[in-house]
């Protein structure tokens, strides 16, 4: 619910996220990465940002951990975190104590994230004395229930060990266990599985997802693979250009998708006994300013009306779709009348 | 180096060895260790035939022969004692400013790596400073500040600290792109935590390598200095002041007085070279 009414305790969602806009600008160029982004997620809860490459996904929980590289920055919205209020006004060191400590972050590829000099117990020694005053033996000990938890065998030997002892499987629990060993409550994780087997990419999601859901902890996933999201997620925002385009519950959003994109990247998901269909085109470039709905050149049902750029409103309840297919629908919820038109798109 | 840090490994024998095999499976390695600590055990525990800061008036400019090896100079210097007794002066004086330089340099370019007007200020500064020749910055230092041998270490450091800024900044804002940084970022750590607890540890195999090189490179700072009369004094030996000394004579055929220390410096330069060569090849052949 977009409502700004009283926020009630129980209500008032962990990560509220308003009108985020990040630009990388250059010389030459103005890239609008994140083009008003707005999403609510409460505590307990897993949501997907799915969307294909280069639609702003990155960029987006970027600008959640204030960690826009140059020359991208931060320039218009709130990212309210319950307790800390707006993140975006933060000092440099006030922002020092939300990563990590309320905000844990997975990211891509596990190897790349692990320093290849250090050993993994200096590692982890490291993001617990940049937290705490603690010894070296309290942050060892600390380290191997963590990695026990994650499903280490032998912690020990991991502990001594530089990453490039250990299988992709490993560095990404180590990471995992990094990450969450200062007890985040909210965990962005940004593409955890990409990097890994497709073997081990359901072991390391179950314990992912383990992890989060045993200390009801939030998660934000993000990734490419809709089946993931379909099986782990409760809560999905499809993100195009830059924009939110659909947002609402997966079963909801999956089963009945209500924006052409949505369809679109549910029909190139290769699936028994059905032809994969990709999306014709590419994703617009995000340089040039663009007019009207961002999809319009992809989309089999463009009218006149896409010369306009469609506002994400609320179609049914916790799910908002930008699309003026729903224009009438929108309308009608908002006078009344709940009956839904079979008007949907294709199939 | 290397040995020292084998040494350091508390208790595990096997790790000592599996380290000294790395040394002699590595060929440049293993000839610049055993160039240098040839070059060092000789300068300072060889017994010498004659005092080299003892001059013996009557054995004055003798061509190499039994008794003096490499010959004697003008003013009855034995050649071979005073050419291994600098290495006990040269070698370690070259090693010590070199460490300075890096002591500073390192975490001087780990600043300056930094995004912002300080690291701007940091790099700007030093191109002001290396537009001087530095060699004759480094002349000048010692002269303006006496003609002692602290000050030639001085020059040292000024001549070599810019090398280490440089290189250690070039790759810590490579580093700095890279996702552990990131990463580290992303879990909370500070600026100085980044710099100091994840990029120093990984700009140490470079900056041993440029050690190496550095080494050299104030050796033969340090024989120039001797050649111009600067830095260490007679009658202490140098393998500069040496050749400066028999450079006179060389045309009259002389030759023994500047070959032998000449040669002994071209050892150790190229001991030094090795030894960064080798390590390089170690540290890029290590696993990452």
């Amino acid at each position: 619910m977009t409502a700004t009414g009283e926020p009630t305790t129980s209500s008032e969602p962990l990560l509220r996220v308003r009108d985020l806009e990040t630009v990388f600008e250059s010389r030459t160029s103005t890239v609008r990465a994140v083009d008003g982004v707005s999403f609510d997620l409460h505590r307990g809860e897993v949501m997907g940002l799915v969307g294909e490459s280069g639609c702003g996904k990155s960029a987006t929980i970027r600008s959640l951990l204030g960690l826009v590289p140059p020359p991208g920055r931060v320039v218009n919205g709130s990212v309210e975190l319950a307790g800390a209020g707006n993140l975006m006004n933060l000092s440099t060191k006030a922002w020092r104590t939300i990563r990590g400590r309320r905000v844990g972050f997975v990211p891509q590829s596990p190897f790349a994230a692990l320093n290849p000099i250090l050993t993994i117990e200096r590692q982890f020694a490291n993001v617990l004395r940049a937290h705490h005053s603690i010894s070296r033996s309290d942050a060892l000990e600390s380290a191997f229930h963590m990695l026990e938890r994650v499903g280490i065998q032998d912690p020990e030997r991991v502990l001594a060990g530089h990453a490039h002892e250990l299988s992709g499987g490993m560095a990404q629990r180590v990471v995992i266990a990094l990450a969450v060993i200062l007890d985040p409550e909210l965990i962005i994780a940004d593409e955890p599985t990409t990097a890994l087997d497709v073997t081990v990419q359901k072991r390391i999601l179950d314990l992912l997802l383990h992890v989060v859901r045993e200390s009801g902890r939030s998660m934000l996933l993000v990734t490419h693979d809709l089946g993931v999201v379909a099986h782990y997620c409760e809560k999905v925002a499809v993100m195009y250009a830059g924009r939110i385009v659909e947002e609402g519950p997966v079963r909801a959003v999956f089963g009945e998708p209500a924006h052409p994109y949505t369809q679109g990247l549910l029909n190139s998901v290769p699936r028994r006994g059905r032809v994969i269909e990709s999306l014709p085109g590419r994703v617009p470039d995000l340089s040039k300013p663009i007019l009207g709905c961002a999809f319009r050149e992809r989309c089999r049902l463009a009218h006149d009306a896409c010369q306009q750029s469609p506002d994400l409103v609320e179609i049914s309840l916790g799910r908002r779709v930008a699309c003026h297919l729903h224009d009438a629908r929108a309308t009608r919820r908002n006078s009344g009348d709940a009956q839904v038109p079979a008007e949907e798109p294709v199939q | 180096m290397t040995e020292r840090e084998a040494a350091a490994i508390p208790g595990d024998i096997r790790a000592q060895i599996r380290r000294i095999s790395v040394i002699l499976r590595v060929p440049e390695l293993a000839i610049g260790v055993f160039g240098l600590a040839v070059l060092l055990l000789a300068g300072f525990f060889l017994p010498l035939p004659y005092d080299p800061i003892e001059p013996n008036p009557s054995v004055m400019m003798q061509p190499p022969s039994g008794s003096h090896w490499f010959g004697t100079d003008m003013l009855g210097f034995d050649v071979f004692s005073r050419t291994i007794a600098s290495a006990s002066r040269d070698i370690p004086l070259a090693a010590i400013g070199t460490i300075v330089a890096m002591a500073i340099g390192v975490p001087l370019g780990l600043l300056a790596s930094s995004k912002g007007k300080s690291g701007e200020r940091i790099m700007r500064a030093l191109d002001a400073f290396q537009a001087f020749p530095l060699l004759i910055l480094g002349i000048a230092v010692v002269t303006l500040m006496g003609n002692r041998i602290e000050n030639v270490v001085v020059a040292i450091v000024l001549i070599n600290t810019p090398r280490f800024m440089r290189l250690v900044r070039a790759e810590a804002l490579s580093l700095r792109e890279s996702r552990f940084v990131e990463a580290a970022r992303a879990m909370g750590a500070s600026n100085r935590r980044i710099l100091f607890r994840h990029l120093l540890p990984n700009v140490t195999d470079i900056s041993l390598v440029q050690f190496s090189l550095s080494a050299a490179r104030a050796l033969i700072v340090i024989a120039s200095l001797g050649f111009l009369g600067i830095g260490v004094s007679p009658p202490d030996p140098s393998w500069g002041l040496m050749l400066q000394a028999g450079a006179r004579n060389i045309s009259s055929g002389q030759w023994w007085l500047s070959m032998f220390p000449g040669l002994a410096i071209v050892a150790a330069v190229i001991s030094f070279n090795l030894l960064a060569d080798g390590l390089q090849k170690v540290f890029s052949g290590r696993s990452l």
